[in-house]
C-alpha cells in the first residue's frame, strides 16, 4: 500500500470515529459558511452596482449636461458678439446696442459660472479637471477679448471688426478645449457602464457556483447525518431488540465505535450486566431469606416466651407454638388472619382468664392495640400462673407481644419485695419500712393526730449473746418480738431496727398519758424472764419516746429524739422509759462536739503528759512516775482525762490515744534514772483490743525501756468484764516483764475474788478512801484491811491522793508501802521531773521521815 | 465720443493751416514723430510721455499719430483712439490676416526699428486703409509706431 493510500484509510477511519456531534457540527458549521459567504458575496455585488448606477447618475451625467450647457452659452456669446459688431458699424441705435451688449455679458458670465462650477465638482478625474481648467483660462481670455471688442465697436466699428478675427481665434480654442472636455466625460460614463456590465456578469457566475457548491455540502451532509446517526440507530434498536428477545447477539462493532453510538452501546452493556448481576444477587438473597425464615420459625418455636404479632387490623400474622400452650390456643385459632377478637373470647369462654369482668378485659385489651401504645403487664390465669406481657406497638400499626410464664419469678419478687422490708428473723417490719410507716403516721400527725415513736433496747442482751451464743439470742429476740406484739394496739407498727433495738409507732393518741401507758406495757411484758435455752433469762428494757403533734418534724429526726431519750433512759439506770426533751439534745449535741474535737486533737497531737511521782514510804524516795494525760484544747485549755476519755472510748479514739501515752510515757522514762517506774493508765476497752498488746511492745521496744519498769494499771471494771480472753491477756502482758496494777481499788463493784483471778503486782487505793483517813473508823478500817490484805498477797500498795502530813503519817503507821498525791507534788511535765526528784528527796530525808519515824516510834 | 472726434478734426484743421504743408503726412513725418516720442521718453520718463500721447493732441499732425505696444502685445498709449489704451492686441489682423502687432513685435525685437504694411481704420474717414508704419523700440519694454495712411 502506498502512503498516499495508508494517510487517506487512516483519514477515513479518524473520521469514522469522530463524534457525531463534532460531524454534524462541522459540516452545518461549512454550509453556513458557505451559506454566508454567498450572501455577503451577493451583497457586496448588488451593492458595488447600486453604487456604480448611482455614480452615473449623480457624477457621469450631470458632468456631460454642464459641459454642453457651457457650450451653447459659448456660442450664444460667440454668435452674439458678431451681431453686435455688425449692428454698432450698421448704425443701429445705442439702446438696442445695449440690451444686446448685457445679453452677451449674461451668456459669458453664465459660461464662466458653469465653468467654475465643473471645476468645483470632486468628482473630476484629472484630465478631466486639466481640460476645464484649460477651458476657463481660454474662456477669460476670450470674455476679455468680447468686451474689449465691445468696447471698441462703441467707438470705432471698424477695428471692432477687425479684432472679430482675434475674437473668433479665441472662441475656437475655448470650443476645442470644451469638445475635447465632453468627449473625456462621456468616455469616463462608458468605462464605468462597462465596468458594471463586466461587474454583474462576473459575480452571476459565482453566485451560481457558490450555490451549486452549498447545494453539494448539504447532500454530502445529509448522506453523512444519515450513515453516521440513522444507520447506527437502526443497527442499536436491531441488536436491542434482539437483546430484548434473549438473543445475546449484540454487534460487537457498534461496541467498538468510538462515537456517541459506542458509548450508548457500552453503557447498555453495562447496563445489561449490572441487571443480570443484580438479578443473580436477588437469587441468592431470596435463598438466604429462605434460609433465614426457616431458622426463624426453628427460634420461635423453641423460645421461651409466647410470641404474637398482630396487623393493624387485628389480624394475627404469627404466633408460637409456647404462646398456644400458654392461653391453650386450639389451632384452628393460631391460623395468620385470626381476628384477635377471637383468641381473647376463647380465652374467657374456656375459662383460662381468671381477672374481673371478661368485657372490660376484652375492652382494655383492643383500646391498648388501637392506641398504639407500649405497655407491660401482668395478667393472673384461672390456673394461678402469672402471665408477663410485653406488648409494643409496630411502625405498621400492628404490634407484637410477648408472654412469659412468671409464675415463678412473681412469687419471687414478692418475696425478695417482703424481705426488703421485714427483718427475717422475727418477722417485723424492718427499719426501711419503719421509716415509711414513720412518713405516712407523720401525715396523719399534720391532721392533728397525735403520734409516738418508741425505741426499745433490751438490757441485757448482750450478755445472752456473749454467754449463750448467738443462736440463743436470736431465740431471745423472737420471744422479745413476740411479747411486743401483743402489747402494741390495732393500728400500732413494731419494727426491729437491728440487734437488739426495736420501735413502735404509736397512733391516734388521746394524750401523753397514753403512750406512758404503751410504755410501761411495754417494759412490764419485757422485765418478765424469758425462757432461753432452758435458762431463765431477765432481760429487762429501756424504752425512750418521742411524740409528735403536729407533723412539722421530720421522720429521722423523731426517731432521733426517740432515740436520744432511749440513750438517756439506759444511762439513768436502765429498766426505765424516758420522753425526749430539747435539752438531751443539748447534751448529745455537746458530746458530739466534743467527740469532734477529740478527733482533731488526736490529729493534731493536742495532747500532753504530766507525771506524780509515787514515794517509797519505808525509803522516802521515789520510787516511779505516774503518766497522767492532758488534753491541752486551743480554745478550753487544760482538759482533764474525765471529761474526754469516755468519749474516747465510745468512739474508739482511745487506741490512737493510747498508743500515744504509751510511747511517749516510754520515751520519757527511757531517760530517767533505772530505778524509777512508770506507771501507765490502760482503759478496761483496750485492753480487748489486738492493738493494744502492738502498741504495747512498739512502745517498748523504741524507747528501749525495761519492760520491768513499766507498770500498766487497770481498774477493777476490767475485771467485771470477767472473761477468758481478758484475763489470758493480762497473762501476756505479764510474761513481757511488765508490771501490773489494780487501780480505783474500792471503787467499783469489786469482789476481793476479783483478786484472786489475777496476780497483781500493786493495788492502788482509791483517793475516796484516803481522804477519810484518821477522821472516819470505816475509811481506817477499810485501808488497813486491804493493807494486809496486800500484805499477805505479797503485792505492793500504794495510797493514792495523799494531801496532808497527817495522812501521810498515818499510812506510814500502817505500814502502807507507796502513797502519792499532791502532798508531795502535784503532776509535772517530764522537763521537770530531775528538778522534782532532787526537791522531794531531799526534803524527805530531811524533814519528813525523821518526823515520821517518830509516829512510828 | 463723437463731440470729441469733432473737436479733434478742428484741432487738427486749426494746426494744418497754418503749417500750410500737404493734406495728409508722409512717411518722414511720421519717423520725425517717433523720434520727437523717443526724444520725450528718454527726457520725460515713459508715464509722461503715455499721458502725452494719449491725452494730448502733442504728437498729433493731420492722420498722423504714434501708438505704443508694450512687448506682451499690450496698448499703452494711443494717439487716435485712447479706448485702445489697457487692451491686449496681439491676436488682432487685418483683412487679410496679417497678425500685425505680432508683426511690429517681431521687428522691434529684431532690427529694433522697420517699416510694416497693413489694414487699419482711418481716424479721419473711419474707414479702413491700407497703412504703413513706422516702429521703433522704446526703451526696453516697449515700441512706438506712427503710421501713414495710402490713398
Amino acid at each position: 500500500m502506498s502512503p498516499f493510500l495508508a494517510r487517506l484509510r487512516w483519514a477515513q477511519r479518524t473520521l469514522h470515529d469522530l463524534p457525531i456531534g463534532v460531524k454534524t457540527f462541522a459540516l452545518s458549521g461549512v454550509l453556513l459558511v458557505c451559506l454566508g459567504a454567498l450572501g455577503a458575496h451577493a451583497l457586496f455585488v448588488m451593492d458595488s452596482l447600486s453604487r456604480g448606477l448611482r455614480e452615473l447618475t449623480s457624477r457621469d451625467l450631470p458632468k456631460q449636461q454642464a459641459v454642453h450647457a457651457i457650450k451653447s452659452d459659448a456660442i450664444a456669446t460667440h454668435v452674439n458678439i458678431y451681431r453686435y459688431v455688425a449692428w454698432s458699424s450698421s448704425g443701429v441705435n445705442v439702446s438696442t446696442l445695449d440690451s444686446l451688449s448685457r445679453k452677451i455679458d449674461a451668456y459669458a458670465r453664465t459660461a464662466e459660472n458653469g465653468l467654475a462650477a465643473l471645476d468645483a465638482r470632486n468628482d473630476l478625474s484629472s484630465t478631466e479637471r486639466e481640460g476645464v481648467r484649460k477651458a476657463i483660462r481660454q474662456w477669460r481670455r476670450y470674455a476679455t477679448a468680447v468686451s474689449d471688442t465691445i468696447e471698441i465697436a462703441g467707438s470705432d466699428a471698424a477695428l471692432a471688426t477687425m479684432m472679430l478675427g482675434g475674437t473668433d481665434e479665441d472662441y475656437k480654442r475655448v470650443a476645442t478645449t470644451l469638445d475635447d472636455v465632453a468627449v473625456r466625460v462621456s468616455d469616463d460614463t462608458a468605462v464605468a457602464t462597462d465596468d458594471l456590465v463586466r461587474n454583474s456578469a462576473r459575480s452571476k457566475w459565482l453566485i451560481a457556483g457558490g450555490g451549486l457548491l452549498t447545494l453539494l455540502l448539504g447532500i454530502v451532509a445529509t448522506v453523512l447525518v444519515i450513515r453516521s446517526v440513522v444507520k447506527p440507530m437502526q443497527a442499536v434498536t436491531r441488536a436491542l431488540r434482539a437483546d430484548a428477545a434473549g438473543h445475546r447477539s449484540v454487534a460487537v462493532e457498534l461496541c467498538a465505535r468510538r462515537d456517541e453510538i459506542g458509548q450508548m452501546m457500552k453503557a447498555m452493556m453495562k447496563f445489561r450486566e449490572q441487571t443480570e448481576s443484580d438479578n443473580r444477587l436477588l437469587a441468592a438473597r431470596e435463598q438466604e431469606l429462605a434460609v433465614q425464615n426457616a431458622r426463624f420459625n426453628a427460634a420461635l418455636n423453641n423460645m421461651s416466651q409466647g410470641l404474637a404479632m398482630f396487623d393493624a387490623e387485628r389480624r394475627l400474622i404469627v404466633c408460637n407454638a409456647r404462646y398456644a400452650e400458654i392461653y391453650s390456643v386450639p389451632p384452628e385459632l393460631t391460623r395468620p388472619g385470626t381476628p384477635q377478637l377471637e383468641i381473647l373470647q376463647h380465652r374467657v369462654t374456656s375459662g383460662i382468664y381468671a381477672g374481673g369482668e371478661a368485657t372490660s378485659y376484652l375492652r382494655s385489651r383492643l383500646e391498648m392495640a388501637a392506641a398504639q401504645r407500649n405497655d407491660e403487664h401482668v395478667i393472673e390465669l384461672a390456673d394461678g400462673r402469672t402471665i408477663q406481657v410485653v406488648h409494643r406497638a409496630m411502625p405498621d400499626g400492628g404490634w407484637v407481644s410477648t408472654h412469659e410464664d412468671a409464675t415463678a419469678r412473681a412469687k419471687a419478687e414478692q418475696k425478695i419485695a417482703h424481705m426488703a422490708r421485714h427483718d427475717a428473723l422475727t418477722g417485723l417490719p424492718n427499719r426501711l419500712l419503719f421509716r415509711e410507716e414513720m412518713e405516712r403516721a407523720l401525715a396523719n400527725a399534720a391532721r392533728g393526730e397525735m403520734i409516738a415513736v418508741l425505741c426499745i433496747d433490751l438490757d441485757r442482751f448482750k450478755e445472752v449473746n456473749d454467754t449463750l451464743g448467738h443462736p440463743a439470742g436470736d431465740q431471745l429476740l423472737v420471744s422479745a418480738a413476740a411479747r411486743l406484739r401483743q402489747c402494741v394496739r390495732q393500728g400500732d407498727t413494731i419494727a426491729r431496727l437491728g440487734g437488739d433495738e426495736f420501735a413502735v409507732i404509736a397512733r391516734a393518741l388521746a394524750c401523753a398519758d397514753d403512750v406512758e401507758v404503751a410504755a410501761q406495757r411495754i417494759l412490764g411484758a419485757l422485765n418478765r424472764p424469758f425462757n432461753v435455752d432452758g435458762h431463765e433469762a431477765i432481760i429487762g428494757a429501756s424504752v425512750g419516746i418521742a411524740v409528735a403533734t403536729d407533723g412539722d418534724i421530720a421522720a429521722h429526726s423523731l426517731l432521733r429524739n426517740a432515740d436520744v431519750a432511749l440513750y438517756r433512759a439506759k444511762a439513768e439506770g436502765r429498766h426505765t422509759f424516758r420522753f425526749f426533751e430539747p435539752e438531751m439534745d443539748a447534751r448529745l449535741k455537746t458530746r458530739h462536739k466534743l467527740e469532734m474535737e477529740l478527733r482533731r486533737a488526736v490529729q493534731e497531737h493536742e495532747f500532753e503528759l504530766a507525771y506524780q511521782p509515787i514515794m517509797r514510804l519505808d525509803s522516802g524516795r521515789v520510787s516511779g512516775f505516774e503518766a497522767l494525760i492532758r488534753w491541752r484544747h486551743p480554745e478550753r485549755g487544760l482538759i482533764p482525762p474525765a471529761e474526754f476519755i469516755d468519749v474516747a472510748e465510745e468512739t474508739g479514739l482511745i487506741g490512737s490515744i493510747n498508743d500515744w501515752v504509751l510511747r511517749t510515757a516510754c520515751a520519757d522514762a527511757a531517760t530517767w534514772p533505772q530505778r524509777l517506774r512508770l506507771g501507765v493508765n490502760l482503759s478496761p476497752s483496750q485492753l480487748r483490743s489486738d492493738a493494744f498488746m502492738r502498741s504495747l511492745k512498739n512502745a517498748l521496744r523504741h524507747s528501749g525501756l525495761d519492760p520491768q519498769r513499766l507498770e500498766i494499771e487497770i481498774t477493777e471494771s476490767v475485771l467485771m468484764q470477767d472473761n477468758e480472753a481478758t484475763i489470758a491477756q493480762l497473762h501476756e502482758v505479764e510474761r513481757l516483764g511488765v508490771r501490773i496494777a489494780l487501780d480505783d481499788f474500792g471503787t467499783g463493784f469489786s469482789s476481793l475474788s476479783y483478786l484472786l483471778r489475777f496476780p497483781f503486782d500493786k493495788i492502788k487505793i482509791d483517793r475516796t478512801f484516803v481522804k477519810d483517813v484518821g477522821s472516819r473508823a470505816e475509811a481506817d478500817a477499810i485501808i488497813r484491811a486491804v493493807v494486809s490484805l496486800a500484805r499477805g498477797l505479797h503485792v505492793d500498795i500504794t495510797a493514792e491522793g495523799v494531801e496532808t502530813e497527817m495522812q501521810l503519817a498515818w499510812l506510814h503507821a500502817e505500814r502502807c508501802t507507796e502513797a502519792q498525791g499532791f502532798l508531795f507534788s502535784a503532776p509535772r511535765p517530764a522537763g521537770e521531773l530531775a528538778e522534782v526528784l532532787v526537791t522531794l528527796e531531799r526534803r524527805n530525808r530531811q524533814k519528813t521521815f525523821p518526823r515520821l519515824a517518830t509516829v512510828n516510834a | 465720443m463723437r463731440i470729441r472726434w469733432r473737436a479733434a478734426l478742428v484741432l487738427v484743421m486749426a494746426i494744418c493751416l497754418p503749417a500750410s504743408a500737404g493734406e495728409y503726412g508722409t512717411r518722414d513725418e511720421a519717423v520725425a514723430m517717433v523720434k520727437r516720442v523717443q526724444a520725450k521718453f528718454a527726457a520725460e520718463g515713459a508715464d509722461a510721455t503715455f499721458k502725452a500721447i494719449t491725452g494730448t493732441d502733442e504728437f498729433r499732425d493731420r492722420d498722423l499719430y504714434p501708438f505704443v505696444y508694450d512687448v506682451d502685445g499690450w496698448n499703452v498709449a494711443h494717439g487716435a483712439n485712447a479706448k485702445m489704451v489697457g487692451k491686449l492686441w496681439i491676436s488682432i489682423k487685418d483683412q487679410d490676416g496679417n497678425f500685425l502687432i505680432q508683426q511690429m513685435l517681431a521687428i522691434t525685437r529684431g532690427p529694433g526699428r522697420g517699416w510694416v504694411d497693413y489694414k487699419w481704420p482711418n481716424p479721419i474717414t473711419h474707414k479702413i486703409q491700407d497703412k504703413s508704419a513706422y516702429v521703433e523700440k522704446l526703451g526696453d519694454r516697449y515700441f512706438v509706431g506712427v503710421g501713414v495712411y495710402r490713398y
